[in-house]
C-alpha cells in the first residue's frame, strides 16, 4: 500500500516522458509539437545508420564501454576489502576520503593532469619512460595506449566513489564469521576469500547487472575531453558523435532514434545479465 | 595470537598500497588549490603544478565580490538538504515492500522499474511533463523526477532482503506491524546503506547542474554547480568559437577564479564524508539477531 | 493491513505537505522577481527577453534578470522587459526547450546561426520586414545608413528574420612574433611560408633566449596558430574557383603539408593535438618559449592575455604583430571580427511585436548604447584626453558595469566610434598598453593592410545552414581533420598523400558530393544577394 505514491511517481515522471520517444519515428518539429508532427516511420534510423562512420561508432561505444566495466570493475572492491583490513582508524578515514575525492573534479581538470603527466614533450611519464629506454613515446597517440590510459583515468577518478557501496556492504558481514575462520587458522588471504567476498556477492552481481544496463553510454566529457586526432578511430563514440550533429542545428529526432537503439541494446544486456543472476539465485527480477 | 610474518608483510603491504592511491588522489586537489592561491602572471604562464607560485587570495576575494557565490552556496544547501530528505523517505517506501516476499507482483514492478532506467522519453517531453504540473522554476522540478534513483532503490532492497530471516520471524513473533517492523528493525540495521545512499543523494544534488538549468528560469535560484559550470565553461566556448569563427565578446574568467569556485564547492563534500563514514560500523547485523 | 492503509494515506498527505511547502521555498527568489515588475513602469506593454546568464553578477549587484541595468532599461524604455536568464553554456538547449514548450521568450538573442536558422525553419520566428517599416525609428534609421544590415538578415524566403549590431572592422586575430628574436638571431621578417619555417627553425635551434638550451619552439601549432597557417594555403574547406565554389583540397593538403615538416624537423611542441584550446600554447608564449604565437588584438583583455605576463617574465621581450606571409595563394589576412552580426529574432508567437520592436529600437539607439556600455557619466566614466568616456575608477566600473555586455548586442558599436573600439580604451599613459596600442595599429594593417585579402568568401556566421541530411554528412566528413593531424604526427608511416586518399574515400562514401552541390549550388544563386568578404570591408576603417 506504501507502495502507490511510487507507482504514481514512475508513471508520471517516468513512463509518461517515455512516449516522447516517438520522435524517433517522427520529423519532429516546434510547430506541430510532439504528437503532431509527421510519420516518417524509420527514415532517421536509416540515416544514422546508412552512414560508413556509424558502424565503427558503435563498435567503438562496445569496446571502450566493455574494457572499461570489466577491467575497472575489480578495483573498488579490492579497495574497499584492503580499507577493511585496516585496523587503525585514523588512517583509513583519511585514506577512505581521499579516494573519493577525485570523484568531483570534472572531466576538464582530470585531462590537464592527464596530459602534464603523459604528455611527450616533458610529461612526467614520458622523462621517466626516455631515462629508461632512452627515447620517448606518444603514449597519448598510440590507439593501445591511449586507451589504457582512458581506462585508467576512469579507474583513478571513480573507484574511491564507487567503493562505498561495497564499504557499505561489508559492514553487514557477520564479525562472527571471522572470528570462527580465525579459529580455524585461516590466513587474511582465506579469510578474504571464504567470508569476504561470498559476504560481497550479491552487492557485486547486484553492480555488474547495473553496469550492463549503462554500457551504451560513453561518459560524454572524459571521451571528449581525453581524445585528439591520432586516436579518433577508437575513441569515437555514439555521445561524442550525437554532440557533433547537435553542433549543426538540434536533430530532435535523430537523436531519439539513436537514443532509442542505445536503450535496445542495454535492454537487451540486461535480461542476459539478469538471466544469468538468476540461474544462481542472485537476479534482480 | 601473535600475527605471523606473512601476515605482517600483508598489512604493510596494505598500507603502502593505500598510501600510494591516497597520495595519487590528493593531486588534483592540491594543484586546483594551488592554482586558486597563485599570482595570475605564474597561472597565465603554466608556471603553477603542485605548489603555489606568487602567493595571492586574490581569487577569492574576486570569487566572494564578483560572483553570486554565497547567494549560489546557500540555494546548494537547501537543494541538497530537502532532496536527500525526500529522496531518503520515498527510497525506504518504494524498496521495502519490493523485499516482502507476499507482495504481488513484485517482480513485475522491479522490471517496470528497471525499464524506466534504460528508456527514457529525453529532455523535451521530461520538460513538458514538469510544466504541465507546473514545478518550473520551482525546486520541485529538481527534487520531485529525482525523487527515486533506481540505483539507489535496488541497493536499497538488495540490503534489505539480505537481513537474515530471523529477524522478521523474531519480530513477527513479538506482534509487530508491518510499519514498527520497518521503522525500529529494518531501518536501524540499515544504516550503512542508509548512510550511502544519502552520500549518493546529497553528492548527486549538490553536483546537479543540468536540471537545475533546464527547469530554473531565474538566476536568483541558480546553485553553486551552474556557477562553476558557467565559469569554467567559458573555456569550452572560446574552443567552440575557434572552431566557428564566431566574434562573440566572451568573458574569459581568470583560471584561479574558478579554480578558487571549484575548491569552495568540493570542500563541503569533503567535510561530510569523514561523519558517514563512522555508520560503516560492524556487526549492527549480528546484534539484532541475538537481541 | 489496515495499519497500513492510514499510513498510505500518511504518505501522500505527506507528498501534498511537501506541494505545500513549495511557496516557502520559492519566496526567495519570486521576491525579486516581483521588485523588478513593479519597477515604476506602470502602463508599459510588457515582454520577455533572454539573457544570457554567465555568472558573473557580483552578488550586491543583483542577478542578471533583475539589476540596476534592467531597471534602467525598463525606466526609460519604451516597454517593461522581463528578462529569461538563459545559461550561456547550455542556451541552445535551454531556448530550445523553451520553444518546443512555448515558453520562449518574445525577443530572443543568441550568437548561434546555425541555432537561428533553425528556428526560422521551424517557423518559430517572424518576419520582421513590416514591423521595421511601420514601428521602427533608430533601427531603421540604422539600417538605412548601413544597408549591409538588411542583406545579412535576410532567409532564403527574401524576407529579413533577424536583428543584429555593426561594428568597424578591425583585426581580431594577430600573428604576433618575437622581434628581441629576430634581431637577435638577425632574421628579417617572415614574407613567405618558406621564411616562415626558416625563422621558426632558427628560433627553436639557435637558442633564442640565450639560456644555453634548446628550449624554445619557433612556432605554436595547436589554437589559434594552427587555423593561421591553414589560412596562410586558404584551407578554407570552400574556395572559389573559376566563379564557382567547390571544396578546397589542394590547399588542405599544402597547409597540411606544411604543418607536417615543421612537426618533423621539431619546430613545434610535440603535444599540441593534446593541447585542444591552445591554452599550453599561450602559456609557452607567456612563459616566453615560443617565438610566433597567434594571439588577438580586440579587447583590452588581450593585454593581460597574451602581453602583460610575457613582459613579466621576460621584461626584454619585443613583440611585433606582423602580416601572414604571402603563400602561392595570396596573402589572407588572419582573422577579423563580423562588422554585421546578427544576434536577435522575434518569436513568431510573440503576443506584441509591435513593443518588441520598440524595446529593439530602443537597445538599438545610441543613447542606451553609450549608457549600457559606460555607465552613468560622471560616476562611472568620465571624458579622457581624446573626448571619450572611460571609466573612472576601474574597480568600481568592474564591479558595476563591466558584466552587462549581453545587454549591448544590439548596439552597433561603429555608432560610437572612435570612442568604441579597443584604441580608444587604452591608456597611452601606461607603458604597457602604451605597446599593446602599437600592436592593435600594426595588426589592423596586417589585415586590412593593401594587397590582403579574406580567406574564405564570407565570415563564418555568414555561411548558409545545412539541411539534417546534409549537417549528418558534415559531421560525417569532419573526421577528414582527424586523417590529416594523423598525418601530421605520425612521421613517414603514415603521409599526407595517404590520408588525403583516405580523407576522399571518406567523402565519397559520406555523400560529400551532396554537400559539394548544395554549396556550389548556393553560392550560384545568391552571389548577387548574400553577405560576402566584399561587404565586409565596407566597414573597414577608412582613414
Amino acid at each position: 500500500m506504501m507502495f502507490v505514491p511510487i507507482i504514481l511517481f514512475f508513471i508520471i515522471f517516468k513512463y509518461v516522458p517515455m512516449f516522447g520517444a516517438i520522435i524517433a519515428f517522427k520529423k519532429y518539429n516546434f510547430a506541430d509539437g510532439i504528437l503532431h508532427s509527421p510519420w516518417v516511420g524509420l527514415d532517421n534510423f536509416k540515416l544514422l545508420f546508412s552512414t560508413p562512420t556509424t558502424l565503427q561508432i558503435i563498435r567503438n561505444t562496445l569496446v571502450i564501454s566493455l574494457l572499461s566495466i570489466f577491467v575497472s570493475f575489480p578495483f573498488p572492491i579490492m579497495l574497499a576489502i584492503m580499507l577493511n583490513e585496516v585496523r587503525r582508524m585514523w588512517f583509513k578515514r583519511i585514506v577512505q576520503t581521499l579516494v573519493y575525492l577525485p570523484h568531483f573534479f570534472s572531466w576538464i581538470i582530470v585531462s590537464g593532469i592527464v596530459v602534464t603527466v603523459f604528455s611527450q614533450q616533458n610529461g612526467l611519464i614520458s622523462g621517466i619512460w626516455e631515462s629508461v629506454t632512452g627515447h620517448t613515446y606518444p603514449f597519448l597517440y598510440r590507439e593501445g595506449s591511449w586507451l589504457a590510459i582512458f581506462v585508467g583515468s576512469g579507474i583513478w577518478k571513480e573507484a574511491g566513489f564507487s567503493a562505498i557501496i561495497y564499504l557499505a556492504a561489508l559492514s553487514s558481514i557477520d564479525p562472527t564469521l571471522y572470528e570462527a575462520a580465525s579459529m580455524d587458522g585461516a590466513s587474511r588471504w582465506k579469510q578474504i576469500w571464504h567470508v569476504t567476498l561470498p559476504g560481497l556477492r550479491i552487492t557485486i552481481v547486484l553492480m555488474l547487472i547495473l553496469a550492463m544496463g549503462r554500457v551504451m553510454e560513453v561518459g560524454f566529457d572524459q571521451v571528449y575531453m581525453l581524445q585528439n586526432s591520432t586516436v579518433s578511430n577508437i575513441s569515437e563514440v555514439i555521445s561524442t558523435y550525437i554532440y557533433k550533429i547537435g553542433l549543426m542545428g538540434s536533430q530532435f529526432s535523430l537523436t531519439a532514434a539513436m537514443g532509442l537503439f542505445e536503450s535496445m541494446v542495454s535492454l537487451i544486456l540486461v535480461l542476459i545479465a539478469n538471466a544469468i543472476a538468476r540461474r544462481y539465485g542472485n537476479g534482480l527480477w | 595470537m601473535k600475527p605471523s610474518r606473512g601476515e605482517r608483510i600483508y598489512s604493510i603491504a596494505v598500507y603502502i598500497v593505500l598510501s600510494i592511491a591516497g597520495l595519487l588522489c590528493l593531486l588534483p586537489l592540491v594543484h586546483i588549490a594551488s592554482l586558486s592561491i597563485s599570482s595570475m602572471q605564474a597561472v597565465a604562464s603554466g608556471h603553477v603544478t603542485i605548489y603555489p607560485v606568487g602567493l595571492s587570495f586574490d581569487a577569492y576575494k574576486q570569487l566572494f565580490e564578483g560572483t553570486p557565490i554565497m547567494k549560489s552556496f546557500m540555494n546548494s544547501i537547501w537543494i541538497t538538504v530537502f532532496g536527500v530528505l525526500f529522496s531518503m523517505v520515498f527510497t525506504i517506501l518504494a524498496a521495502y515492500p519490493l523485499t516482502r516476499s507476499y507482495f504481488f507482483g513484485r517482480r513485475t514492478y522491479t522490471f517496470g522499474i528497471v525499464f524506466t532506467m534504460l528508456f527514457g522519453g529525453g529532455l523535451i517531453p521530461t520538460y513538458l511533463t514538469i510544466r504541465s504540473l507546473e514545478l518550473i522554476n520551482t525546486y520541485w522540478a529538481l527534487w520531485l523526477p529525482g525523487l527515486v534513483s533506481v540505483f539507489n532503490l535496488l541497493v536499497l532492497r538488495t540490503f534489505i532482503e539480505n537481513i537474515p530471516n530471523e529477524v522478521d520471524e523474531a519480530s513477527r513473533i513479538d506482534g509487530c506491524g508491518e510499519w514498527r517492523y520497518l521503522l525500529q528493525i529494518v531501518l536501524p540495521l540499515s544504516t550503512p546503506v542508509l548512510a550511502t545512499l544519502g552520500l549518493f543523494y546529497g553528492v548527486g544534488y549538490w553536483n546537479s547542474f543540468f536540471n537545475v538549468l533546464m527547469f530554473i528560469n531565474d538566476s536568483g535560484k541558480f546553485n553553486l554547480a551552474v556557477l562553476v559550470q558557467q565559469l569554467i565553461q567559458s573555456q569550452m566556448l572560446l574552443s567552440q568559437m575557434n572552431a566557428s569563427g564566431s566574434s562573440e565578446q566572451i568573458v574569459l574568467s581568470p583560471e584561479m577564479v574558478n579554480a578558487a569556485a571549484i575548491i569552495v564547492m568540493v570542500l563541503p563534500m569533503m567535510a561530510v564524508y569523514p561523519f558517514l563514514q563512522k555508520h560503516f560500523v560492524k556487526g549492527v547485523m549480528i546484534g539484532a539477531v541475538k537481541g | 493491513m489496515r495499519n497500513a492503509t492510514k499510513k498510505k494515506w500518511a504518505a501522500i498527505a505527506c507528498l501534498l505537505a511537501g506541494t505545500a511547502i513549495f511557496p516557502a521555498c520559492s519566496n526567495d527568489g519570486g521576491e525579486q522577481g516581483d521588485k523588478s515588475q513593479g519597477a515604476g513602469s506602470q502602463g508599459k506593454s510588457k515582454i520577455t527577453v533572454s539573457i544570457y546568464e554567465r555568472g558573473n553578477v557580483p552578488q550586491e549587484m543583483g542577478t542578471i534578470d533583475n539589476n540596476q541595468w534592467t531597471k534602467w532599461i525598463n525606466e526609460n524604455g519604451p516597454v517593461e522587459a522581463q528578462y529569461v536568464p538563459i545559461p550561456r553554456g547550455e542556451s541552445v538547449q535551454k531556448l530550445n526547450l523553451l520553444f518546443a514548450s512555448g515558453d520562449a521568450p518574445d525577443v530572443v538573442s543568441d550568437f548561434a546561426t546555425s541555432f537561428r536558422d533553425q528556428l526560422y525553419q521551424q517557423k518559430q520566428i517572424m518576419a520582421v520586414d513590416d514591423l521595421i517599416a511601420e514601428h521602427s525609428v533608430s533601427y531603421k534609421a540604422l539600417m538605412e545608413k548601413y544597408p549591409e544590415l538588411k542583406k545579412a538578415a535576410a532567409k532564403p524566403d527574401g524576407k529579413m528574420y533577424e536583428f543584429g549590431r555593426v561594428q568597424q572592422l578591425v583585426g581580431f586575430q594577430a600573428l604576433f612574433i618575437r622581434n628581441d628574436w629576430l634581431k637577435k638571431l638577425d632574421l628579417k621578417v617572415p614574407e613567405t611560408p618558406e621564411e616562415l619555417f626558416e625563422v621558426a627553425k632558427a628560433f627553436t635551434e639557435n637558442d633564442p633566449d640565450g639560456n644555453g638550451q634548446k628550449d624554445t619552439f619557433g612556432i605554436a601549432l595547436s589554437g589559434e596558430t594552427g587555423s593561421a597557417i591553414n589560412t596562410m594555403f586558404r584551407d578554407v574547406d570552400w574556395v572559389l574557383e573559376d566563379g564557382k565554389l567547390v571544396r578546397g583540397w589542394e590547399q588542405k593538403n599544402k597547409a597540411n603539408e606544411f604543418k607536417k615538416r615543421l612537426y618533423d624537423a621539431g619546430l613545434v611542441d610535440k603535444d599540441f593535438l593534446a593541447d585542444k584550446n591552445g591554452q599550453k600554447a599561450q602559456q609557452d608564449w607567456n612563459s616566453g618559449k615560443i617565438g610566433i604565437f597567434v594571439g588577438r588584438t580586440v579587447d583590452p583583455v588581450n593585454v593581460t592575455q597574451y602581453y602583460e605576463p610575457l613582459k613579466n617574465n621576460v621584461p626584454d621581450a619585443e613583440v611585433i604583430a606582423i602580416k601572414l606571409p604571402a603563400s602561392e595563394y595570396g596573402r589572407f589576412a588572419i582573422g577579423v571580427n563580423n562588422p554585421v552580426q546578427m544576434t536577435t529574432v522575434i518569436n513568431a508567437n510573440a503576443k506584441n511585436p509591435e513593443a518588441a520592436m520598440k524595446y529593439i529600437d530602443f537597445m538599438a539607439s545610441k543613447e542606451a548604447g553609450e549608457m549600457l556600455r559606460y555607465g552613468v557619466e560622471g560616476t562611472h566614466s568620465v571624458k579622457g584626453a581624446n573626448g571619450c568616456l572611460k571609466p573612472q575608477d576601474a574597480a568600481l566600473f568592474s564591479k558595476e558595469v563591466s558584466w552587462n555586455i549581453d545587454f549591448q548586442l544590439l548596439m552597433s558599436q561603429i555608432e560610437l566610434e572612435p570612442c568604441a573600439g579597443i584604441l580608444s580604451q587604452l591608456d597611452p599613459e601606461k607603458p604597457l598598453e602604451k605597446e599593446f596600442l602599437e600592436l592593435v595599429k600594426q595588426n589592423n594593417e596586417a589585415n586590412l593592410g593593401e594587397g590582403v585579402e579574406y580567406a574564405s568568401i564570407t565570415h563564418g556566421e555568414h555561411m548558409p545552414t545545412l539541411s539534417d541530411n546534409l549537417s549528418v554528412i558534415q559531421t560525417n566528413v569532419s573526421k577528414i581533420s582527424d586523417f590529416y593531424n594523423k598525418a601530421i604526427v605520425a612521421g613517414a608511416s603514415y603521409t599526407i598523400e595517404q590520408a588525403y586518399a583516405e580523407a576522399l574515400d571518406l567523402w565519397n562514401k559520406s555523400g560529400g558530393g551532396e554537400l559539394a552541390a548544395f554549396y556550389a549550388d548556393w553560392y550560384e544563386t545568391s552571389k548577387d544577394t548574400a553577405f560576402f568578404a566584399k561587404d565586409m570591408w565596407q566597414f573597414a576603417k577608412k582613414e
